[in-house]
């Protein structure tokens, strides 16, 4: 179970090895205070959406999950992708509301990214990767838990470099996103170290 | 909050600043001096062998630093010949000169000159050609050096602290931490190859690198444990520390992290002053 919350973290990060979530990792760095929000934010709804889709994939779509009702041959996993989605929607919106009643200031920081995170591909790939290599519902909660930590991490260390890079003497063709995509790039390559197995 | 000078001060011929005594030409110069004995020891035990990839390396920094001087204005430096020179005494036996060549470019232009030069950059430009070769060459092996490139590294390493160009505190967090998370999980590392080959030399001349570690005295300490446990976690059981690849990729997290570190050091520092003063 703790290899595989580190692996989450690190060596399978959701963000630096598999690039998911980008289009928010990149727009929502600029400022350390919203990037941090961010994190937080994903770690919640990761958290809480990985084993909720499992509870839902498990119970309701799986071939056989109807069999207590005498219906043995249904098969609704085609149906994964839309339920998924469905629960991340509802998730994000009930986490806007608290958001928007309890802690206001982030509520407008993250304006209209906390939406957007309903369309994180991260969040979706976590759903999937769990569907995908057939987790238990332990190992789904760790994961979940896991891989919102890693790509809040990246995102928060992400953001503090881009506040030290404002300053330095970047040519006017690759000011901003040009250069958001080369640090990237170069955290990935440092990133890889981990999932070369330790000896790269 | 800002942490950092804005560019109407960090910019201009004088950039990076430094206080005191030391500029920037002087730091880079001295540097430069303590680099004399391991590069004379590594062409030693090379048997001159070396040569060629010394002057190719000095080739390429100088002539990617010349065509950014041309194109760019920023301002030209000799800091580039450190990076050539490190580079060379860690590669230079063991990289084929085009592997060389392509990390060093690679290096000198993405992790240092496209950011504005030395201290604009958050890498060192040496760490990130060798991870670039570690990994475009997985069949590249660094062969270790021969003991008295540790003992030619000590009189640099000495000044360096002394003169605190270097600071001390990342060395002895990187140290304690090596050597505390060893013995912590039983003795992963063999600490007699601190003494040995590449390591005093990576750590002193790239891991405490001023520009891409930490530069708060707390987040010196984090980021040198930050990387010594780094080099423990990549070394495997049994391994030695002083092997070139788990160095430098702990190195290269250590510096990735080292904003962040100074970020949540100057949070904390703002923290604990509004309680204590109201």
């Amino acid at each position: 179970m703790s290899d595989l919350f580190l692996s989450s973290i690190f060596e399978q990060n959701l963000a630096l090895s598999f690039f998911l979530g980008i289009c928010t990792f990149l727009a929502v760095s600029q400022k350390f205070e919203t990037a941090f929000g961010l994190g937080i934010a994903m770690i919640v709804v990761q958290a809480i959406s990985v084993p909720l889709n499992h509870l839902i994939y498990q119970g309701l779509l799986v071939e056989g999950a109807w069999a207590w009702a005498g219906l043995p041959e249904i098969d609704l996993s085609f149906l994964k992708l839309l339920s998924f989605i469905a629960v991340i929607a509802a998730m994000v919106q009930i986490l806007e509301m608290l958001l928007n009643r309890f802690v206001p200031a982030l509520y407008y920081a993250l304006g209209i990214y906390l939406p957007l995170v309903t369309v994180n591909c991260a969040i979706l790939g976590g759903s999937l990767f769990m569907v995908e290599r057939q987790y238990s519902f332990g190992e789904s909660v760790v994961y979940g838990f896991g891989s919102g930590i890693g790509w809040a991490l990246a995102i928060v260390t992400f953001a503090a470099i881009r506040e030290r890079l404002k300053y330095s003497d970047i040519p006017a063709g690759l000011q901003g996103l040009g250069m958001a995509f080369v640090v990237t790039g170069l955290m990935s390559l440092g990133f890889s170290a981990f999932a070369a197995g330790g000896a790269p | 909050m800002n942490l950092y000078r804005p560019f109407s001060v960090s910019s201009g011929s004088n950039a990076p600043y430094m206080r005191g005594f030391w500029s920037y030409e002087r730091a880079t110069w001295a540097t430069l001096f303590c680099l004399i004995p391991p590069l004379v020891a590594t062409l030693w035990e090379n048997g001159g062998a070396l040569f060629p990839a010394l002057v190719l390396s000095v080739i390429t920094v100088v002539g990617w630093q010349a065509l950014f001087v041309a194109r760019r204005k920023i301002p030209q430096r000799r800091g580039v010949l450190v990076s050539a020179v490190i580079f060379v005494v860690i590669a230079g036996g063991d990289a084929p000169l085009f592997p060389a060549v392509l990390g060093l470019s690679f290096g000198i232009i993405l992790g240092e000159l496209v950011f504005g030069g030395r201290g604009f950059s958050f890498l060192n430009p040496v760490v990130v050609a060798l991870a670039f070769i570690i990994f475009a060459y997985p069949t590249i092996t660094f062969s270790s050096p021969a003991d008295w490139l540790t003992y030619a590294s000590i009189p640099g390493a000495v000044f360096l602290i002394v003169s605190r160009l270097v600071s001390w505190r990342m060395l002895a967090g990187f140290v304690v931490s090596l050597i505390a998370t060893s013995s912590l999980f039983g003795a992963v590392i063999d600490l007699g190859s601190l003494t040995q080959g590449y390591f005093l030399f990576i750590v002193i001349f790239l891991a405490c690198d001023p520009a891409t570690s930490a530069c708060t005295n707390s987040g010196r300490w984090a980021n040198g444990i930050l990387s010594g446990f780094l080099v423990c976690v990549f070394t495997g059981s049994g391994g030695a520390a002083n092997e070139v690849q788990p160095l430098i990729m702990a190195i290269f997290l250590g510096s990735i992290f080292a904003p962040l570190i100074d970020r949540i050091v100057v949070e904390i520092n703002v923290f604990m002053r509004s309680r204590r003063n109201g």
